[in-house]
């Protein structure tokens, strides 16, 4: 089976803001944070899976996660939690990201893009 | 009897992509967590895969594809800043430095030792060498042989960890052999020298002195060289075994 193709320049930043996003609300591991991801974006973001795992390692490097090694049904699973300088980091993309996607779609709009309503 | 090496070569489900991260100076203990968490999730992908009816060799094709190819695994892991290592990124700074760093270490600590144990054992001796009628019992004995051998095998030791970080960075060989040209014509310069008469309080002074001496220290400088290499080149002749078979 070919892997799937992804969209990498697009993507750079995309899963870190995603994994803080989704680590706010909840305690997750890794696979169950790329299923979270896919599910919640009905699969519009692709992305290799195992691309979030160093991701979530420079994050925990960077204090912004910590890990933490549990249990789970027979197998072990490291968990990854928020930390405050990770809600932080979180609070500075959101603002970025959200800056970004205004003005772009204010461009689109102004320039008349076709379907620039519908496109972010 | 398993190589010290062989944990170098530990089976994993990603060996390419161990490889290409290595050779990219990736730290090798980020490579082995990475791996450990795509070989989990290897795990989860092909047991989710199997539940939608796929055979387990299926399941595991669907699982990997899922993952990401190599390619985009190993560029995923090397954009992430901090992920290459110092001796990727300073090999003759670590390999000219560390050396030294631990052969002063090592000889520092038998040097205290050969204080020790002249206070000790000679309390009266003017250098602990044997000049003169020193008659030692056999734990005297053992205590100093012990100690220079612990003094003259310390450039070999050295040599090992140094020739230990290359390989588990799958580095080439220069920045090694850096290491143990230095270790070896240190080995081979360095001369201990000890007397309780060279200060007037008579407490004893203990130093090491470096000179170009005969020839003969040339082949000691060889031989702590090819000591300290041989493990490096059992290695690359199992590495080579192993890749071939």
């Amino acid at each position: 089976m070919p892997a799937r193709d992804t969209n990498p320049n697009f993507m750079n930043g995309v899963p870190e803001l995603l994994i803080l996003s989704l680590l706010q609300q909840a305690e997750m591991y890794g696979y169950e944070l790329v299923q979270t991801i896919r599910d919640r974006t009905g699969s519009s973001i692709a992305l290799g899976e195992g691309v979030v795992y160093p991701v979530l390692h420079n994050l925990e490097r960077d204090g912004a996660l910590t890990a933490q090694r549990k249990p789970i049904n027979g197998r072990s699973r490291i968990y990854y939690s928020l930390t405050p300088t990770g809600a932080r980091r979180l609070s500075d993309l959101t603002t970025t990201w959200t800056t970004l996607t205004t003005t772009i779609q204010t461009l689109l709009t102004e320039t008349g893009a076709p379907h620039a309503q519908s496109v972010l | 009897m398993p190589s010290p090496f062989s944990n170098l070569l530990a089976p994993s489900a990603f060996p390419e992509l161990r490889e290409r991260l290595l050779r990219a100076g990736m730290a090798p203990r980020h490579v082995r967590r990475y791996l450990s968490d795509l070989e989990d999730h290897l795990a989860d992908l092909t047991t989710e895969e199997q539940t939608h009816g796929l055979s387990p060799a299926a399941a595991h094709t669907a699982a990997l594809a899922r993952l990401g190819t190599p390619d985009t695994l190993a560029a995923a892991a090397l954009a992430q800043p901090g992920a290459r290592s110092l001796t990727a990124r300073a090999p003759w700074a670590v390999f000219s430095v560390t050396p030294l760093a631990l052969l002063a270490a090592v000889w520092l600590f038998s040097l205290c030792l050969l204080r020790l144990g002249w206070q000790i054992f000679l309390p009266h001796a003017v250098t602990p060498f044997g000049h003169g009628p020193l008659h030692f019992t056999d734990a005297q004995n053992i205590y100093f042989q012990l100690n220079r051998s612990l003094y003259l095998g310390a450039p070999i030791l050295a040599g090992w960890c140094m020739l230990l970080i290359a390989a588990r960075q799958r580095l080439n060989a220069l920045w090694p052999l850096l290491s143990l040209a230095i270790l070896a014509v240190l080995a081979a310069t360095s001369q201990v020298q000890a007397n309780r008469e060279a200060i007037p309080s008579g407490l004893g002074h203990i130093s090491v002195d470096f000179a170009i001496r005969p020839a003969a220290q040339n082949e000691y400088a060889l031989v702590v060289f090819l000591l300290a290499l041989a493990p490096y080149v059992l290695w690359k002749l199992q590495t080579h075994r192993t890749y071939s078979a």
